[in-house]
């Protein structure tokens, strides 16, 4: 308590000299607005303006069904990850294990892996590490939720343009730029279970030279006390985890454009306490925990030029490391520690390359090729107390790829999009994969679609080569496969109204999934075929100058086709609700947004209850936008839910957070 | 621990802060609007106005009027709200002598008849295809995406500091043989010659 006085009086005293001076301000001139018709072209660059919201325009020309998440909405439903982003859209769901935080979608969240089959990406640059697969969504995620401009959800196999990892959806993370920017920018805020986060960034343009500059610090001491019963005896403290669930964030961003040229470097690193005593670890032990950290440069050209061609070239270099120490009692004196080491170490460059052009005036044609270097894909462990390597498995590969699609206009309104792509992988089988889709705008607020695709993972070097108990490698894996076949009907109404239906049937050959073997040990196997089938339906609004929101509805069935079993963590039914109403001529906003998933069955044990979560959020804009303030209450209605666990823990569910709040301020020291 | 109540609730901000500080958010923008009268507008309709005044201060090869009194036909691509917001703009305007009706197109071969044709972001992946069968027709193409006139559209807007502005690619229109008037060129923020 005694850390909160000083910001409880920071508090007040802002409230007070914000409402000081925005009565002198406002005081000061304001154009009044003329009426447009007869406005003169000076006048009308002279009226300030809100913008539109893009989400309500239909991505109608998409080959697939694309959900978009703007700046706007993550400020005013004040989400604080990536995965509180996710968890609104329709089909996905979010879990967490207290360590990492897994992505489901459409029915599918395998226990045991690592969001291997979305692939996310910042600024068209894999995030996807190259030794787990890994796409990290949570506090893991290295760049500031407050840099991203927009979301980009583009649903079903995107394999043509992506590769692997492009399995159920790309998730592509556009970040502000220096003109979004625009001089200095600093944020603060703090929230419940001591969790406080501060930023600095700024932005200039300096004639034809762009510069961003963004640094976050992120610290949580999380829950001093975690519950779990599975613990209840007095040799490992009641069941009760106590100061073992913190969590510290660095990142850091920097974008430099010029041109067509930009050069963008990235660091995040992440530390997290695991109270679950997951892997056998002693319970209620604060060494036990992971640290993970993802850095990469990444040097993009884009030019179109002349004649209608468009180039993009692109080269990076990554390097991913993770670092978990896991506490155990030693096996010669039970009263001695013997900490475990586990590490994995990622280095890799590649290069990309993309053209485009009409010809023949009805086709654009667009063609590329991709090549990836793992220079370093290591995997380690050791103990410590005494010291006894386990495992120091070292892997290198390459990928190479190329691809080339075709959108070609039928007639008014009929347009086909089809293409092909070939992987090429020296570490595994070689896969070559196709897609095609009709797209019918017989008027221009409808379109239909009618789409299949087929898209491919290879398996990772954990999945292969990873042989700790219970832990046993299996190098002789084979890429998994999915065939997706989806009509989608999307519906503007003139009233500001979207609709969207989908139907999708995909059908899983492969799939790389965790089973128990001989007894104890847990091993990887491509498991047959896997059929799912689901229906999505999405409404969004607006109201002139009023309400405005969305709501989705999905329901699907995913089963093993052999033994006609329900897949676990596959919950049949998401509901997703997001509604925001403009207060006090837009200078406020209360957002709602809530989330329903039905029952679901864990790896093992019982059913993990049907969960519904209420966030709330109030942001105001004050001093002509210069300063943000925002409120949120997280699960509004504190509902006690769990999560599915996966095999690593005793707990077949972990406990999520019941009610919290967070406090946010942001101030722009620019011209606005 | 029989109840297996939640011993996760912990709560480390004061209910009374919190209210203290939701009241003075409600309180900001109340005190700034009742001094100020300010109206905030949307983009869309500032940008119909535009589309209105760009009637204005251009001209037309004399062979795109049939005859003295044809209308000016200001075409707005795939975009059902945007006309709503425009119809009332110019509904009983004439811009010297013609009166301006507002057409629903789908495509570059339906906009060939237009004589301004708007393109919102939503289009701008088509903008290109669309620019390249317009190129000979005297179109005024007007767009609202990063690269719009560098991709051979005439005009575009841009949104500086919540306020609405435009470019001009005066190359591209004397190009489609259409006069852009200095008055309109003077208030743009870039003009491409």
């Amino acid at each position: 308590m005694t850390l909160l006085a000083p910001l409880a009086a920071g508090a007040k005293f802002f409230v007070t000299a914000l409402i000081a001076t925005v009565i002198v301000a406002s005081a000061h001139a304001q154009i009044a607005t003329p009426d447009l018709s007869e406005a003169t072209l000076e006048q009308l660059g002279n009226i300030e303006v809100y913008s539109a919201s893009k989400h309500l325009q239909p991505a109608g020309d998409a080959p697939s069904s694309v959900t978009v998440i703007t700046i706007e909405e993550i400020q005013q439903h004040g989400y604080r990850t990536l995965a509180d982003i996710l968890q609104t859209v329709r089909g996905f769901f979010v879990t967490y294990d207290r360590t990492y935080t897994n992505i489901g979608v459409r029915g599918f969240a395998r226990p045991g892996d690592f969001n291997t089959r979305i692939l996310l990406l910042v600024d068209g640059h894999r995030l996807n590490n190259n030794i787990y697969d890994e796409a990290m969504t949570g506090t893991e995620f290295p760049v500031d939720i407050d840099l991203i401009q927009r979301v980009e959800i583009i649903r079903g196999p995107v394999s043509l343009l992506y590769g692997s990892n492009a399995f159920f959806a790309v998730v592509n993370i556009i970040t502000r730029q220096s003109h979004d920017v625009k001089g200095l920018e600093l944020s603060a805020d703090a929230g419940s279970f001591n969790t406080y986060q501060g930023r600095i960034s700024y932005g200039r343009d300096f004639h034809k030279l762009g510069l961003l500059l963004s640094g976050t610090f992120y610290g949580s001491r999380g829950h001093n006390r975690l519950f779990y019963p599975e613990f209840n005896v007095a040799s490992s403290n009641n069941g009760i985890a106590s100061h073992v669930d913190d969590d510290q964030v660095g990142s850091a961003v920097a974008t430099i454009s010029h041109g067509d040229f930009r050069l963008q470097g990235v660091y995040g690193t992440r530390e997290k306490g695991i109270p679950t005593a997951s892997y056998g670890t002693l319970f209620n032990n604060a060494g036990t925990r992971t640290t993970d950290s993802h850095e990469y440069v990444d040097l993009r050209y884009q030019h179109s030029f002349a004649d209608s061609w468009d180039l993009l070239v692109r080269i990076f270099y990554d390097r991913y490391t993770y670092r978990g120490i896991y506490m155990y009692a030693s096996a010669l004196d039970p009263a001695q520690i013997s900490p475990n080491v586990d590490m994995g170490d990622g280095k890799w460059w590649g290069t990309e390359v993309q053209v485009s052009k009409t010809v023949l005036e009805r086709n654009r044609i667009t063609a590329g090729s991709e090549y990836r270097d793992n220079l370093r894909q290591d995997q380690s462990n050791y103990n410590l107390n005494p010291f006894s390597l386990l495992l120091d498995g070292r892997q290198k590969s390459f990928v190479g790829a190329a691809y080339v699609q075709d959108e070609l206009t039928i007639t008014h309104g009929l347009s086909l999009n089809a293409g092909l792509r070939y992987d090429y992988y020296n570490a595994t089988q070689a896969s070559t994969d196709a897609r095609i889709a009709f797209i019918y705008r017989p008027w221009s607020e409808t379109a239909f679609k009618m789409m299949y695709g087929e898209a491919f993972r290879v398996p990772n070097v954990y999945e292969k080569y990873y042989s700790i108990p219970p832990n046993l490698p299996n190098p002789g894996l084979s890429p998994e496969r999915i065939r997706t076949t989806e009509l989608v009907w999307e519906q503007g109404f003139r009233n500001h109204l979207w609709l969207s239906a989908s139907a999708f049937y995909n059908r899983i050959n492969g799939l790389i999934t965790q089973e128990p073997f001989a007894g104890d040990s847990l091993i990887f196997r491509n498991k047959q075929k896997i059929g799912s089938a689901g229906l999505e339906f999405e409404v969004r609004g607006q109201l002139s100058r009023g309400l405005e929101g969305s709501a989705s509805y999905s329901v699907q069935k995913t089963e093993d086709e052999l033994s006609h079993e329900i897949l676990s963590n596959s919950p049949r039914n998401l509901v997703k609700l997001g509604l925001t109403q403009p207060l006090f001529n837009r200078k406020m906003f209360a957002s709602l947004n809530a989330q329903y998933r039905s029952r679901m069955q864990p790896l093992v044990g019982n059913s993990v209850s049907p969960v519904s979560v209420v966030n709330l959020t109030v942001l105001t804009h004050a001093l002509g936008k210069h300063l943000d303030l925002s409120g949120s209450v997280y699960n509004l209605l504190d509902r006690k839910y769990f999560d599915p666990a996966a095999g690593e823990t005793v707990q077949q569910q972990i406990q999520q957070d019941g009610r919290g709040f967070r406090l946010k301020m942001t101030w722009r020291l620019g011209d606005r | 621990m029989a109840t297996g109540g939640p011993l996760v609730a912990v709560k480390y901000l004061r209910p009374k802060l919190v209210c203290s500080f939701c009241l003075g958010m409600v309180l900001l923008p109340c005190g700034g609007l009742r001094l100020s009268h300010a109206q905030s507008t949307s983009e869309y309709q500032v940008k119909a106005a535009y589309l209105y005044n760009f009637a204005k201060f251009v001209e037309w090869p004399a062979r795109e009027f049939p005859t003295p009194e044809a209308p000016i036909r200001l075409c707005i691509l795939n975009d059902r709200s945007f006309e709503t917001e425009l119809s009332p703009i110019v509904k009983g305007k004439t811009v010297a002598g013609r009166p301006v009706s507002v057409i629903s197109v789908q495509d570059g071969e339906q906009s060939r008849s237009c004589h301004i044709l708007f393109i919102n972001s939503s289009q701008s992946a088509r903008a290109r295809r669309i620019l390249e069968v317009l190129r000979p027709a005297s179109v005024l193409t007007v767009g609202e995406s990063p690269k719009f006139v560098e991709e051979g559209g005439i005009i575009n807007f841009i949104l500086q500091d919540d306020h609405v502005q435009f470019q001009v690619n005066h190359k591209a229109a004397n190009g489609a043989g259409l006069h852009i008037s200095s008055r309109l060129l003077s208030v743009a923020k870039l003009v491409i010659e």
